[in-house]
């Protein structure tokens, strides 16, 4: 049977999955701290009918072989951890990192889990949460009778408590960077996890070891470029659509064989 | 029976052979690095084989696939440890095998330890044959591929060419394998840039244009083996005693 069918086939499938990825960028344009995924495709396995540089009947070398290709697929999809928007919340407990790092925050079951997204919540008891409720580590506590609260480009967060004219300070915010942050797991909700891949996550202070310093009242935006998704989408859907022509053409010229007889 | 009808089935199956082509083509239509495969098979078609004894009868058979290494557009992704190459050359990667292959599509990744890896985990070499190991958070490549390492010092990141790229054999993943005997070599002058990578060589206007030939063409042939069904049903009539 005639490969191209097939061959045209995989076309499809792999611009189906690119639309995927351009859809979940587009819906997460607004989402603080989404980082935006690519999808890269690759070619599959060759059938080689003839290899080139053998020797032909007449004794030369075949300058060049028969090799025919069984169509793409989808190599990688990754995280692309380019630095997004900072915009002015005016919020005390938004903060954005300007610059590599993460978020530490600890996850229900104890493990720690890593944000950009820094749109932080008071919880009952005053430590400092994601927008799920998942406090950030090391745990920071906002007593309740603080009047004001600061945080320093290092991460130094300071209140000022009913009656005092001093601040005192509460903790420090730790940020955490990876050798190879294109290898962290997406957990949804902004967060990621680490994997083998990723090396162990070294811990520091805002603004030293490569650290993006923190900006309170800030937030990070998502990296996701509308005009680029747009463009993706347009170069993808045509894509899709080429490849149906392409099955169109081979069932016609089967069908063609069939009316011989 | 004639055998110019065996003509016409060689015809329409090169035909059946090109469309995989290029619907391989068009599938690949946005893999970044891909190039485009070719058939040639005309030539065979102005050189009839003339023996005494085949009377001249012309059969279409593909004589070789090529892939076409011309140079795919550059689009700019941001995305630091892409490398897109302009001009000749590719870039040297290694198996876990310790094989070694040669591919346009530079996307990396970093290992743990800072060893640049392709999307299958292969390791791309530096020139002296040992996997090019970029530790620390960034690196900065500049367009003759000289990388600036953060603590200071270059490294190449080397680029080889072939003076006969036909005798690369494709092996699918955006890879290429160079026979033995072809030794690769160093491009001395070579143009890279970082945070781009080389679109697919794919043009889809031509490949359309050439499924539509390669579509009429396969129809014509079929309409000949018709003919030929005609005149033979002709000759048995002729041939009918009674």
């Amino acid at each position: 049977m005639i490969r191209a069918l097939w061959t045209a086939a995989t076309g499809m499938e792999t611009q189906q999955l690119n639309m995927d990825v351009i859809a979940n960028n587009l819906a997460n344009v607004n989402s603080s701290g989404f980082k935006k995924s690519r999808a890269d495709f690759q070619d599959i396995l060759y059938q080689t009918a003839k290899l080139p540089g053998t020797t032909s009947g007449t004794g030369n070398e075949t300058p060049t072989g028969i090799q025919v290709g069984l169509g793409s697929r989808v190599a990688a999809v990754q995280k692309v951890f380019t630095v997004g928007d900072i915009h002015k919340t005016e919020s005390e407990l938004d903060i954005a990192i300007e610059g590599q790092g993460f978020f530490q925050v600890s996850l229900p079951n104890g493990d720690l889990a890593y944000t950009r997204s820094g749109s932080f919540k008071k919880d009952s008891t005053g430590r400092l949460t994601t927008a799920e409720g998942y406090p950030l580590s090391p745990e920071i506590v906002i007593p309740s009778n603080a009047s004001s609260i600061s945080i320093g480009e290092s991460g130094t967060v300071e209140v000022t408590l009913d009656g005092q004219n001093t601040p005192s300070e509460v903790g420090t915010i730790e940020l955490a960077r990876f050798s190879n942050p294109a290898g962290l797991k997406s957990i949804g909700r902004s967060l990621f996890t680490e994997t083998s891949a990723t090396g162990t996550p070294a811990t520091g202070i805002p603004g030293e070891d490569g650290l993006g310093l923190l900006s309170q009242g800030f937030l990070e935006g998502s990296n996701v470029s509308i005009m680029e998704e747009m463009v993706n989408m347009i170069a993808g859907q045509r894509a899709y659509e080429v490849n149906s022509k392409a099955i169109k053409t081979a069932d016609e010229m089967m069908q063609m064989t069939n009316n011989l007889v | 029976m004639s055998s110019g009808l065996y003509s016409a089935v060689s015809g329409a199956d090169t035909r059946l052979r090109m469309m995989d082509t290029i619907s391989d083509n068009l599938s690949n239509g946005r893999t970044s690095g891909f190039k485009k495969g070719g058939v040639s098979f005309e030539a065979l078609l102005e050189q009839p084989r003339r023996a005494r004894d085949m009377r001249g009868i012309d059969y279409a058979r593909i004589e070789e696939g090529f892939t076409d290494f011309s140079q795919g557009g550059l689009t700019r992704t941001g995305i630091p440890l892409q490398f897109a190459i302009e001009g000749e050359g590719f870039f040297k990667v290694q198996d876990g095998g310790g094989r070694q292959f040669y591919t346009r599509q530079a996307d990396l990744r970093r290992d743990p330890s800072g060893i640049l890896l392709t999307p299958q985990g292969m390791k791309l070499l530096g020139e002296d044959g040992q996997p090019l190991s970029f530790p620390g958070d960034s690196v900065v490549v500049d367009e003759e591929g000289m990388a600036h390492l953060p603590e200071g010092g270059q490294v190449r990141v080397p680029i080889y060419s072939f003076p006969d790229t036909g005798k690369l054999e494709r092996l699918g993943g955006g890879l290429f394998r160079a026979p033995s005997s072809k030794a690769a070599t160093l491009v001395e002058k070579p143009r890279i840039y970082q945070g781009y990578v080389e679109d697919s060589n794919v043009n889809t206007m031509h490949e359309m244009g050439r499924m539509m030939e390669c579509l009429r063409v396969f129809e014509a042939c079929q309409k000949l083996m018709k003919n030929y069904r005609e005149l033979d049903a002709k000759a048995i009539e002729i041939g009918t005693i009674g």
